[in-house]
């Protein structure tokens, strides 16, 4: 497999949504085993961004293409195994296991006649292990915590495998420790797949500790996009947030705060 | 376990009624092998309404099943989107016309055809999530048509308003004739929609976490929704509008098997059939000789199951 491969590119896009211009002529282009960090103001359009790159979504005008083809074109199981999207937040109405979710995640990978390999099953247990959701896989997930839940859904993730993660705010709901852990596991797995991981942020301490790049929506369709360091200022993040913010420096750490 | 109760609600309603028939016969009375009163009486009255009762009760578990699933909602039923009300409507205008049975389930079929066309129609929508619209379409056209059907019920002299509300209650005694077509497409909308169980799984979490993992939502909800509404007006319109059936049995088969369609489908339609048996078994013998529609049994059954099960929900 090609390692400079461009599994996402965006060219010319438009993307609306009511009356708020998401991205204007967006050009962006995300090659495999980079860790890409969305950051802008609530309500600027990062989750639409993600829906029209997932084809939730339709643009106004511009292409979306995943590995060099259009997105209409991938057929919807091929697509879902290169394309993953975990959501901000999902609600659960019927009574489900952990289990049953990442064994639901299979999807693209089973046809109707089939059962469950043996690595297929592996793989579940892998996910549920490596997010310590082992013990609880066989509990309803409506009885979870908040932070439980979230994992759940990131085990699932990693069942379903992508080589392209969108993941819209992973970190909601998780201890300080799991924060971290489960970035490390997200991007672990899509370094498997020589994949990319695209991540929307509010905190800029974490975005700067994991990802080689930073995409900064800005409003009004305006953007900016580049490699961490470049992007990831004090400067350009008081003007994102208009708040000010401070860098702070210890030796060889830093750290960003709202003044 | 469901199979063996299908087989023991079969047998019972077979054996049992206003006049018992020893078990030991109803080998020989099936195979054709006995003849005489008792041999009468299964073939000819009892046998063609428990297969129907089975029949419908299939098909309304099947369609809650659905349902549920099509409007992410674990306590929807088949009914919720006014084909029941289109049906009812239909039967209404033919009993206030004086038409006879064969009219009255043909002009019910229609009347449900009419209103799931009407919902189809009213809430096609380009955007997804499109539950909550056609929840509201359905819930609003339910609405309507249970207003024309108070104006039937007041406008009718007293022997029509007898039939109606007995059909409104839900009333298998007008079953005659076994009806094998509709256990034959009993059985082919159990197949198809379990071909596509995998997708429904997925349609629990949300159109778009299943179109995320790469079922065809758009597709699979129009084939769910033909599916639920056929095996409504199926059910309907052999047997009027049969409560609760299609809410408590596939909920109770959630609770008790969870949520993997594979299994939930044929469950609840096996759970369904035997559950309307055994109901209308109660409604011919209760009161025997009087005989009561089935429906009021399936609701009295039905209440303090559904007050149980939200019960249990709230706290689980």
């Amino acid at each position: 497999m090609d390692d400079s491969h461009s599994l996402l590119q965006m060219v010319n896009l438009d993307i609306e949504i009511g009356n708020i211009q998401v991205c204007h002529n967006l050009n962006w282009t995300v090659n495999s085993n980079e860790v890409w960090g969305i950051l802008g103001l609530n309500g600027v359009g990062k989750t639409t961004l993600f829906n029209t790159i997932s084809g939730l979504h339709e643009a106004s005008s511009g292409q979306v293409l995943i590995q060099n083809t259009a997105l209409a074109q991938w057929p919807h199981k091929a697509l879902a195994k290169e394309l993953g999207y975990l959501f901000q937040s999902l609600s659960h109405e019927f009574p489900q296991t952990v289990d049953e979710f990442c064994t639901d995640a299979l999807y693209p990978y089973i046809n109707q006649w089939q059962n469950m390999s043996a690595d297929q099953l592996q793989i579940i247990s892998d996910s549920l292990s490596v997010t310590e959701m082992t013990d609880k896989r066989e509990r309803l997930i409506n009885s979870l915590s908040g932070g439980e839940k979230r994992r759940t859904e990131i085990a699932g993730l990693l069942v379903q495998n992508p080589r392209l993660w969108l993941l819209d705010e992973p970190v909601n709901h998780l201890d300080l420790r799991h924060q971290i852990h489960m970035m490390q596991v997200l991007i672990e797995a899509a370094q498997k797949r020589s994949g990319s991981i695209i991540c929307i942020f509010h905190d800029p301490n974490l975005a700067k500790r994991f990802c080689t790049h930073i995409l900064l929506l800005k409003g009004n369709g305006s953007y900016e996009n580049g490699i961490t360091e470049k992007i990831l200022t004090a400067e350009k993040l008081s003007q994102l947030y208009q708040q000010t913010v401070i860098e702070l420096h210890d030796n060889d750490k830093a750290a960003f705060i709202a003044d | 376990m469901l199979a063996l109760l299908s087989l023991f609600s079969l047998l019972a309603s077979l054996a049992l009624g206003s006049y018992s028939i020893p078990l030991e016969n109803l080998p020989a009375i099936l195979s054709g092998s006995l003849t005489g009163t008792d041999a009468q009486i299964v073939t000819e009255l009892r046998w063609p309404r428990t297969l129907t009762a089975f029949v419908t009760g299939g098909l309304l578990g099947l369609a809650g099943a659905l349902m549920q699933v099509l409007l992410r909602n674990p306590l929807a039923d088949p009914y919720i989107l006014g084909i029941s009300g289109g049906a009812a409507t239909g039967a209404l205008l033919a009993i206030t016309f004086g038409l006879g049975n064969e009219w009255v389930n043909g002009s019910a079929f229609s009347g449900a055809m009419l209103s799931m066309l009407l919902v189809y129609l009213l809430s096609r929508s380009s955007s997804y999530n499109s539950h909550f619209h056609l929840l509201l379409t359905g819930v609003v056209l339910a609405a309507g048509w249970g207003a024309i059907i108070n104006i039937l019920l007041i406008l009718a002299n007293a022997q029509s308003v007898h039939s109606m509300l007995f059909w409104l209650m839900g009333d298998l005694s007008n079953a005659s004739q076994p009806s094998w077509w509709a256990l034959i497409l009993l059985l082919a909308a159990t197949l198809i929609s379990w071909l596509v169980a995998r997708d429904l799984n997925l349609l629990t979490y949300g159109d778009h976490k299943a179109r995320s993992l790469g079922s065809n939502v758009r597709r699979v909800r129009q084939l769910t929704f033909v599916l639920a509404a056929l095996c409504t007006a199926i059910a309907v319109s052999m047997a009027g509008t049969i409560g609760f059936i299609g809410l408590i049995v596939p909920h109770l088969i959630r609770l008790i098997l969870g949520s993997n369609h594979r299994l939930v489908l044929p469950a609840a339609v096996l759970g369904g059939g035997s559950l309307l048996v055994l109901a209308d078994l109660g409604a011919r013998t209760l009161l025997a000789p009087q005989q009561l529609p089935v429906g009021v049994i399936t609701a009295l059954i039905g209440v303090p199951v559904f007050l149980y099960l939200l019960r249990h929900r709230r706290n689980g």
